[in-house]
């Protein structure tokens, strides 16, 4: 028997996850407040940012600040989609801001968007497959660290600046507001309601135990090797740039969902969703609640966003100062984040494990 | 016997200074050839060469009979090309296990080792490996945390799970301790005639254990080349090293 700390203990990882998932999920049942119950699916949308980036960067090393791009492409997808769900293709085939923006007809790249499926599968594709591209682009030149995130910040820039001044398809400034809830197979998802809750929950819960249970194969143990030293890797026989372009493609379909609820819940498109302060934000999320834990990286969102709403309206001029203080404290001197906190506190619980054959085959730091 | 790895008048020049120069070098199969010359005589550049961490400006690599000039990195390595760097290079916030694992590279493709787990895979010849590099204790250690030896025994490891018809091993036992470097060569001369060996060495005693053949490089070409005894006593050798107690004092 050795002494271990029970932070690293898979078993327990898991069984966290079912307990912390489970409370979330009964939560409703003894609030029944839909405008809580709005705002909380909020949080789970911030949640799955924040797991994009602690995949993407916490685990690949890949500090991408252009999460916003999928996140933003897959909500004007979903507000397309949204929005033709409540044109009429006989007597209102046009959505009112383009008859506003003088367009006669319904532009080509709004057709598909007629039929849910389509929109949908538009909605999650079109930025999977920017991600690929944009990521083949980058990685193909070895790209790594300060340019990643220079790269990246730029694009979102300029697709910021693309919806914005696209007005006729994308309603510019003002962005898409669908009148009506999204329908699917025949039930409204009410944004005011419980099972907006429990699809935001449903989807964040469902990506953290993918995302934990890819880090437990061959792939999630080599893309930390690359994030370590890429060029080992490549002696090693492993093509980096195709890991990492596949990695940041997988960030990005998470950031596209993340996209997706978003507009189910807020029942609004604006370039805000694409805005360069809202990604970094995303970054500081994972970065102060720990960028190499699934757990403090969702955590790290909601306490933010939590505390800004709290703190905000008294403090909202400053809060951005708040935010740049705690994110300088944190990586500082808790370079783990919260996470790091949590682990140290765990290791004290008495815990002991079976020699060198113990838990699992993955780094400490690889762990919740 | 079979030429395993053939360098054709390889050249690498920075700018007017050739760092290696015109270099023709020849290994057998399963030989164990000892790279040796003073600092700056090209030896790293060399294995950068053979490995495409550098590009050559001219010359042609042939390897296991197909040339591997200026093929990428990975795919050379795919080949059945594994190095050991001068520095040591391991994954630092990996565990020694998962070193290990990640060198286990029969499989490469992101896609198919998404749905590996992989505490089966291998586990016979892990567990060899790590009996020979003697990290029995250490499985669950970050790479960071090693001792230099450690970290050499852990690279070395990684290099022989990876299973490569060809090793370069780059200074293998520098800052080895006298007991560390003594199972080096036994490591070494059990994998002669099974793999082939580059060795880049300066410690003669070490060099005198393992090599059958010596390469002497010197500014970027072969100065000597035979049994150890044949190139300590080339009046070529003598000469470069005039004045000097010859290649064991320089090397
Ligand atoms: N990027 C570079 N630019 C110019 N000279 C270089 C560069 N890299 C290596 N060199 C030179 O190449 C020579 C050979 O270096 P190296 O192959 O490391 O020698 P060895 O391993 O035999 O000690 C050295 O003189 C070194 O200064
Ligand atoms: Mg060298």
């Amino acid at each position: 028997m050795q002494r271990a700390n029970l932070y690293h203990d898979k078993r327990a990882q898991w069984g966290a996850y079912l307990v912390f998932f489970g409370i979330l999920a009964v939560i409703p049942l003894f609030m029944d407040d839909p405008f809580t119950m709005n705002q909380y699916a909020r949080y789970g949308v911030f949640g799955i940012l924040a797991l994009s980036v602690s995949l993407v960067w916490g685990y690949g090393g890949i500090l991408s600040l252009g999460q916003g791009i999928a996140f933003g492409m897959a909500a004007y997808g979903m507000g397309a989609t949204m929005q033709m769900q409540y044109q009429d293709p006989v007597n209102d085939p046009i959505p009112s801001f383009m008859l506003t923006n003088e367009l006669e007809t319904l532009p080509v790249v709004w057709e598909p968007f007629w039929h849910t499926h389509y929109g949908l599968l538009l909605a999650i594709g079109i930025p999977v497959l920017f991600f690929i591209i944009f990521g083949i682009l980058m990685f193909q030149a070895r790209l790594a660290g300060a340019f990643v995130a220079i790269m990246t910040l730029a694009m979102l820039g300029a697709w910021y600046s693309m919806a914005y001044d696209m007005q006729p398809y994308t309603a510019g400034f003002n962005g898409i507001s669908p009148p009506s809830a999204f329908v699917a197979f025949g039930v409204e998802v009410d944004p005011y309601s419980n099972l907006i809750y429990w699809v935001s929950l449903g989807v964040l819960c469902g990506l953290t135990l993918a995302i934990k249970a890819l880090l437990q194969t061959k792939f999630g143990t080599i893309i930390q090797a690359i994030r370590d030293d890429p060029e080992r890797a490549r002696f090693l026989g492993y093509n980096v740039a195709y890991y990492q372009t596949v990695l940041f493609a997988l960030g990005g379909l998470v950031a596209a969902l993340a996209g997706i609820v978003w507009v189910m819940i807020s029942q609004y498109v604006s370039p805000t969703e694409l805005d360069i302060f809202f990604s970094i934000t995303i970054v500081i999320w994972a970065a102060v609640g720990g960028r190499m834990s699934l757990f403090g990286a969702v955590f790290g969102a909601i306490f933010i966003q939590a505390a800004e709403s709290y703190v905000g309206d008294e403090f909202q001029a400053t809060w951005f100062i708040i935010l740049g203080v705690v994110f300088i404290v944190v990586v500082r001197f808790l370079p783990k984040g919260f996470a790091g906190l949590f682990e140290t506190a765990v290791g004290i619980i008495p815990f002991w494990t079976k020699g060198s054959s113990r838990t699992s085959t993955n780094a400490p730091s690889a762990g919740e | 016997m079979s030429v395993i790895l053939e360098l054709k008048d390889v050249t690498k020049a920075y700018d007017a200074f050739k760092v290696v120069d015109g270099f023709n070098f020849k290994v057998n199969q399963g030989e164990l050839r000892c790279l040796l010359g003073p600092n700056g005589a090209g030896k790293t550049t060399t294995i950068d060469l053979i490995t495409g961490r550098q590009k050559s400006t001219s010359g042609t690599i042939i390897f296991d009979g197909r040339a591997i000039t200026s093929l990428r990195e990975d795919k050379i390595a795919k080949r059945g090309v594994g190095r050991k760097f001068q520095v040591p290079a391991v994954f630092k916030e990996l565990t020694v296990r998962d070193n290990l694992r990640v060198a286990l590279n029969k499989n490469t493709d992101p896609f198919a080792n998404m749905f590996r787990f992989g505490r089966k895979e291998g586990r016979e010849r892990l567990q060899e490996v790590v009996e020979l590099a003697g990290l029995q204790d250490r499985l669950d250690e970050l790479g960071g945390n090693l001792s230099h030896g450690e970290t050499q025994w852990l690279e070395i490891g990684m290099v022989l799970t990876q299973d490569p018809k060809l090793l370069l091993m780059d200074e293998p036992t520098a800052g080895m301790t006298e007991q560390e470097t003594q199972k080096t060569s036994e490591i070494f001369n059990r994998l002669k005639g099974k793999h082939t060996l580059v060795v880049v060495e300066h410690d003669m005693a070490f060099v005198r254990e393992i090599a059958d053949v010596i390469t002497l490089m010197h500014l970027g070409k072969t100065l000597a080349e035979g049994p150890m005894e044949e190139v300590e006593n080339d009046p070529k050798v003598k000469e470069v090293y005039l004045g000097s107690e010859g290649i064991t004092d320089a090397a």
